[in-house]
């Protein structure tokens, strides 16, 4: 199972040359983080409920969390936060209200760190993390109690760009030291593989890598795991396009279905951070105008009025 | 909310002081001397209370400081003469100190959301368990705009407090506690009364010492004073608490077993609802109409135990302060302001908070604006206060010669 396990992941690998490929290289002082948002599930989520977007975001080695979501967003609508820093709006979505709450819970933007495969829900916020690139920076919109039980992003909890200098080939890959074992974790394949992947009798799998390599995914993408989503495991990507992971049971199509079924994954330059910024308002509108000469009339009458009272 | 008999007629200022003082600097006719009264300082507190609610609800600069500045417009229409009136400057400089601790606060130790940095604070790179508190690090616009907001939110609410500080005697509201809490507003009096007395012993142990020819050396002289200053605190309490009995201070009306159990299970039982009740409304889980309920009559149970325990303390009150149509008026309109203030935070809530990521301009919601105009109406409505000089007023200079007027029944 490990083997078969391993085959799929190097498989696509080998096709594509990973989904990192495009993702450059950082800089002396600067940092690749991976980034998950999930737009989620509700009814007037975009894309129909399967939105997914997987980034590589290029940021200053000693940049916050919140910067690599504000360099992420900041092409694509913005971001918008609270005065607490909770964050309300990602990309525009949802346009308004921030945590808002109805009888079967609350609307929010739930903030997950994935390593090694697994999701996991931070307990701080964005704005007080440093960025580790060993962590995704997982998003995702949901309803929900509030609480670690709701469930993570569906994208891969493991870093799609990695830390050091990328792995291109598959021989590498396989043959990786451990601490890399999560760069081989190819969203895409993981779509297209699914709970229902393909049986033991693959023969590429046999002469498969090491099978102590990529134990913890085994873990992670059980598939006896009846609800994909409470746990946060890889299997959830199969969710998000169960299309494609219906009925997969050869190389041949695992390559296939990998072409289209790729995770595209996103090269966000957020080294500028004054360029992702959001722009100042204009010019104030005329009701903020008379509203604060309003102010300043009825203060200064009571300052004139206390002076002659006395 | 206490309306009281208004057979005792409101004292009138003394014609010889009314001419000298002469009002508002006008004509004051006798009608108009007739008309002057304090109003209820009850009143004065829920318009303020109100007030600083509907402040306490918002972040937008330009309704705060419409508060604050309606606050000053009515101080500024009704003040006294009395030794307190002038707390409102004191308020206001308390309140703009506030702003500007509140945005140092914020520079050192507040949220690092991306945005226009102004300038780079050094920063402290805090261990891993600390994590969620950053010291320095980028000063934006944002940060500085969000934090002088918050701070303007609480130099509001400090301005309308301040506002019923300078407007009601704080003697007078304590005459007007219900009759439940009448035993505490009681400690209370006696124990303002108390700091002065101990002052006024200390000295005169210190001057006999110094008679006696002792060195006056500090720790020598608190070792020799505190005993004999403690005594004479002891003696007078004794003495203070012997003519308050004379005077059928602490007398209780005879009250059933039955009622008194019913008291306590009706108190105690609407303490526990409200506590289950705040936690129904406030838990995402519960449905919210249910804690409403639930609040609403465990509330309801509370003021029915609190004023069965009235009951035990009959008393009358001398020269009570009236409740009449102004008390009602300003009342009404700090409560509008409030109630327009949660309207238009149903209505559009971020209306009613600056937004600050991304920053915009504040917006004016047109019925909050109304809200806070309608609550700068006690500025006519309201009666003048008297002109003449309150015996009362002196007060707080003075609080151990003005102690039998305040605990008078």
């Amino acid at each position: 199972m490990l083997a078969i396990l391993a085959a799929v992941l190097v498989l696509p690998v080998s096709g594509l040359a990973g989904p990192w490929a495009g993702c450059a290289e950082a800089a002396a002082g600067q940092k690749r983080i991976s980034l998950v948002v999930d737009f989620g599930i509700e009814p007037d989520a975009p894309g129909g409920g399967q939105r997914i977007e997987h980034a590589c975001v290029i940021v200053d080695a000693d940049a916050r969390s919140i910067d690599v979501l504000q360099a992420w967003a900041a092409s694509r609508g913005g971001l918008r936060a609270d005065s607490s820093g909770m964050i309300c709006g990602i990309g525009g979505y949802p346009a308004t209200g921030c945590g808002e709450r109805d009888p079967s819970g609350y609307r929010y933007w739930q903030y997950s760190l994935g390593e090694g495969g697994a999701w996991k829900h931070s307990s701080i916020g964005p704005a007080f993390r440093r960025v580790n690139p060993e962590q995704v920076e997982g998003w995702r919109f949901l309803k929900g109690a509030g609480n670690p039980s709701d469930p993570p992003p569906r994208g891969s909890a493991s870093p799609s760009c990695p830390p050091e200098a990328p792995v291109a080939t598959a021989p590498a890959a396989t043959h990786a030291p451990p601490a890399q074992e999560p760069v081989r974790v190819d969203p895409g394949s993981q779509a297209t593989l699914g709970p229902e992947g393909p049986g033991p009798s693959d023969p590429a799998a046999a002469g498969g890598p090491d099978p102590s390599g990529p134990a913890d995914l085994d873990g992670a993408a059980d598939p006896d795991d009846p609800e994909g989503d409470a746990t946060g495991d890889t299997a959830d990507g199969a969710r998000a396009s169960e299309d494609e992971a219906a009925e997969v049971d050869t190389g041949d199509e695992l390559a296939a279905a990998s072409g289209d079924g790729e995770v595209e994954v996103e090269v966000v330059d957020g080294t500028d951070l004054a360029a992702t910024a959001a722009p100042g308002p204009g010019a104030p509108p005329i009701g903020l105008i008379l509203a604060a000469i309003l102010v300043a009339v009825v203060g200064g009458a009571a300052f004139i009025r206390s002076r002659r009272v006395r | 909310m206490n309306p009281l008999p208004d057979h005792v007629a409101p004292r009138e200022p003394t014609d010889r002081l009314a001419r000298i003082r002469g009002g508002q600097g006008g004509v004051t006719t006798a009608a108009e001397r007739r008309a002057r009264r304090n109003l209820h300082p009850l009143a004065w507190w829920m318009w303020a209370l109100a007030c600083s609610a509907a402040a306490l609800r918002t972040t937008n600069p330009v309704l705060l400081g419409l508060v604050a500045a309606v606050a000053a417009w009515v101080v500024a229409s009704r003040r006294t003469t009395a030794p307190w009136a002038g707390s409102f400057g004191v308020a206001l400089r308390l309140g703009a100190f506030l702003v500007l601790f509140r945005v140092l606060l914020s520079m050192l130790f507040g949220l690092r959301m991306p945005g226009t940095v102004l300038f780079t604070l050094p920063e402290a790179n805090l261990p891993e368990w600390a994590a969620g508190v950053s010291v320095g690090g980028p000063v934006t616009v944002e940060l500085i705009v969000q934090s002088a907001c918050e701070g303007l939110r609480l130099a509001a609410m400090i301005a309308c407090v301040g506002a019923a500080n300078s407007l009601a005697s704080p003697y007078r509201l304590l005459r007007s506690m219900p009759a439940v809490l009448y035993e505490a507003g009681v400690a209370v009096t006696v124990g303002l009364a108390f700091a002065p007395q101990v002052a006024v012993q200390l000295r005169r142990m210190r001057d006999g010492r110094r008679l006696r020819g002792r060195r006056d050396g500090r720790l020598a002289s608190v070792r020799g004073s505190a005993v004999p200053v403690l005594e004479g605190g002891l003696e007078r309490a004794v003495a203070l608490a012997a003519s308050m009995d004379a005077r059928g201070y602490g007398r209780r009306a005879d009250v059933s077993v039955a009622t008194r159990r019913v008291t306590v299970l009706a108190t105690l039982g609407g303490v526990l609802g409200i506590a289950v009740g705040m936690f129904a409304v406030l838990d995402a889980g519960m449905p919210r109409a249910l804690g409403m309920a639930v609040l609403a009559a465990a509330s309801a149970s509370v003021v029915v135990g609190m004023s069965m325990a009235g009951r035990k303390a009959p008393r009358t009150r001398y020269r009570p302060d009236l409740w009449r149509a102004p008390e009602w008026v300003v009342v009404a309109s700090g409560v509008a302001a409030l109630v327009a203030f949660v309207v238009a935070g149903e209505v559009d809530p971020s209306a009613l908070a600056v937004q600050t990521r991304p920053l915009e301009w504040p917006a004016v919601p047109p019925v909050a604006l109304a809200g806070v105009v309608v609550a700068a109406l006690p500025a006519w409505v309201a009666p003048h206060p008297p002109v003449e000089v309150d015996p009362r007023a002196s007060a707080l200079a003075d609080p151990v010669r003005a102690e039998p007027v305040l605990v008078a029944p």
